[in-house]
């Protein structure tokens, strides 16, 4: 039978199609002939090949079964734990993605993934850490005294409050001393910082004042700034009452959230003690010159007791403005009040919406650790690939050499 | 056979499947690679091979990439030639008897059986005369009895470059046999 040329699309047609007619039965002719050029398989070669497969075969031909009965195992299971199990066939299916990959890559991937996680948790560490300063350091800063504040933004910023002084009504009694349970006389001082949102630091500053007012204290000075937009700060001095600083340290935590507080104590017994002396001294000496004024026979021992009386009397001034004074450091409590905007030192928000903020802050920070693993992942997985398919593309080439040299 | 060509993703080759797909083809996966190598021992190897090799990959068998003799066809392509490549030598020639399968004297008259016989011999000289890459397309289509769009899948082209070759390793077959029957003919 005489082959006739046919073109590709009749001699597809002839071939996969079983076409009519006696080209097409030529061309089938063809393939069998050449089909049966093939020597016949040796027997023995099949009986070999047969039994090294069902060996192959033998310990995996019920792993199917195993597997249907393994997962209804597990799903009896789930179901009495009230959990979802992914169905067999999606089980099979990821199986087969994961014997679609080749192990190298798939441990390669992993090293990667775990190396960028590494890295990105260090440079998430290290812009957290060193950027700014945490907020542990905060309290400490503000519950620094005024004096040793650096000057901030303040002297630039507009002083909406300004400055006030007021001065205690002078008496020539000394005030009254508060000595501790131990009888000891002390000196008290605080210092508090609250923080308020932006809008509420005038607000808060003078609720503050307000209070130390009430509690029958007054402000030694106060600064206010305000910045819009960028929030703002006031710091205040106080003086109160050293019996009522517990209850104006509570008020005052009751206007806005505390930050910091620390109260310090000192002991001027001594000073007060020796002031007090001093006074009596002053005193007994006074009355005794005027009873020896009383006895004064002659001019001279007039004029000498007079100008001595007159010594004895600035004496007795000095000494009970000298007691005055010790008497006020123990009377009156100093009180340094610090009001920060929300966006320096926390806010007054709720417990919910500071978890809110937190989380959202959370999440940011998982985004920036997932964007920097990725940057880290993205090129490493190409470049696995670009080595996968060059190595696929090469052992293809070679494959094909060795066809052309064959 | 057509159970054997259509899609199986559904299902992973089971033991039942895959029997079938070993009785089909191993008598042709075994000529495919006995016709490229040229030795037996090694034909023989690249057969268990790629048996072996399909029962291990059998969970990845996707449809859209081709049916299990497709498959099998291509893991063996690439066993032949890693044969070849490791052997670095050209392919012996077939040395076994051309004697027509199921066909006996007695059966047929006996100048059938020897134009028969004339005409195989003829064809086989001129597979030889084949270029290694038209001989081995021309193998995978008879012997794989892969579609078009298969060969371009175990050969890594387009469905119309197979075509094209195949085609293109037909007429030149063709022409090799036209030759020989002129010249002996002259």
């Amino acid at each position: 039978m005489r082959i006739v040329p046919l073109s590709p699309e009749q001699l597809r047609v002839a071939l996969d199609e079983d076409a009519p007619g006696a080209a097409a039965e030529a061309w089938r002719l063809l393939r069998e002939d050449v089909r049966a050029l093939a020597p016949p398989l040796d027997p023995e070669f099949e009986r070999r090949l047969q039994a090294r497969l069902d060996a192959r075969r033998e310990p995996r031909a019920s792993r199917p079964l195993r597997g249907r009965a393994r997962h209804h195992r597990r799903a009896a299971r789930a179901d009495r734990a009230g959990l979802a199990i992914p169905p067999l066939h999606a089980q099979r299916h990821v199986a087969a993605l994961r014997s679609r990959l080749p192990a190298a890559v798939l441990a390669s991937g992993v090293a990667a993934a775990a190396c960028a996680l590494i890295l990105a948790l260090l440079a998430a560490g290290i812009f957290s850490g060193g950027g700014r300063p945490s907020r542990s350091n905060a309290p400490a800063g503000l519950s620094a005294s005024p004096s040793s504040r650096a000057p901030s933004s303040s002297a630039a910023a507009p002083a909406v409050g300004g400055t006030a002084t007021a001065i205690p009504n002078a008496t020539d009694e000394p005030p009254l001393v508060t000595r501790h349970a131990s009888g000891r006389v002390q000196e008290r001082s605080a210092s508090i910082t609250l923080a308020a949102s932006p809008p509420e630091v005038q607000a808060v500053a003078d609720g503050v004042s307000r209070l130390a007012t009430q509690q029958g204290g007054y402000v030694i000075s106060s600064q206010v700034n305000v910045q819009h937009e960028r929030g703002g700060e006031a710091t205040l001095s106080l003086s109160v009452p050293s019996a009522r600083l517990t209850q104006v340290l509570s008020a005052f935590a009751r206007l806005a959230p505390v930050r910091a507080q620390s109260q310090s104590l000192q002991d001027i017994t001594d000073s007060y003690e020796s002031a007090r002396r001093t006074l009596a001294d002053a005193v007994a000496e006074r009355s005794a010159l005027l009873r020896a004024l009383a006895r004064a026979s002659t001019q001279g021992q007039i004029e000498s007791l007079r100008r001595r009386l007159s010594l004895a009397g600035g004496a007795i001034a000095r000494a009970k403005a000298s007691l005055q004074s010790v008497s006020q450091r123990a009377a009156r409590s100093r009180v340094e009040v610090s009001v920060l905007a929300a966006a320096r030192a926390g806010d007054k928000r709720s417990t919910l919406a500071r978890g809110v903020h937190d989380a959202g802050h959370l999440l940011a920070v998982v985004l920036v650790v997932l964007l920097i693993a990725l940057a880290v992942l993205v090129p490493l997985i190409a470049l696995i690939a670009i080595v996968v398919m060059a190595a696929r593309r090469w052992r293809r080439l070679q494959r094909e050499q060795a066809l052309d040299r064959a | 056979m057509r159970a054997l060509l259509s899609p199986v993703r559904e299902d992973p080759l089971d033991a039942a499947s895959f029997d079938a797909v070993y009785r089909e083809c191993v008598a042709d996966v075994h000529a495919y690679a006995l016709s490229l190598l040229g030795d037996r021992a090694s034909a023989e190897d690249v057969t268990a091979l790629a048996f072996e090799r399909l029962y291990r990959s059998r969970a990845r068998l996707d449809s859209a990439r081709g049916t299990p003799r497709a498959w099998l066809f291509a893991i063996a392509r690439n066993a032949a030639l890693d044969e070849l490549r490791r052997r670095r030598r050209r392919p012996q020639p077939l040395s076994h008897d051309p004697q027509p399968r199921g066909t006996s004297a007695g059966e047929a008259e006996q100048s059938q059986l020897l134009d028969l016989i004339a005409r195989r011999e003829t064809l086989r000289d001129a597979l030889a005369q084949l270029p290694a890459r038209e001989r081995e397309i021309v193998l995978l289509k008879f012997h794989g009895q892969l579609s078009n769009a298969e060969l371009a899948r175990v050969l890594g082209i387009t469905e119309s470059n197979a075509g094209t070759r195949l085609h293109r390793a037909l007429e030149h077959l063709r022409e090799c046999c036209e030759a020989a029957d002129r010249e002996e003919v002259a």
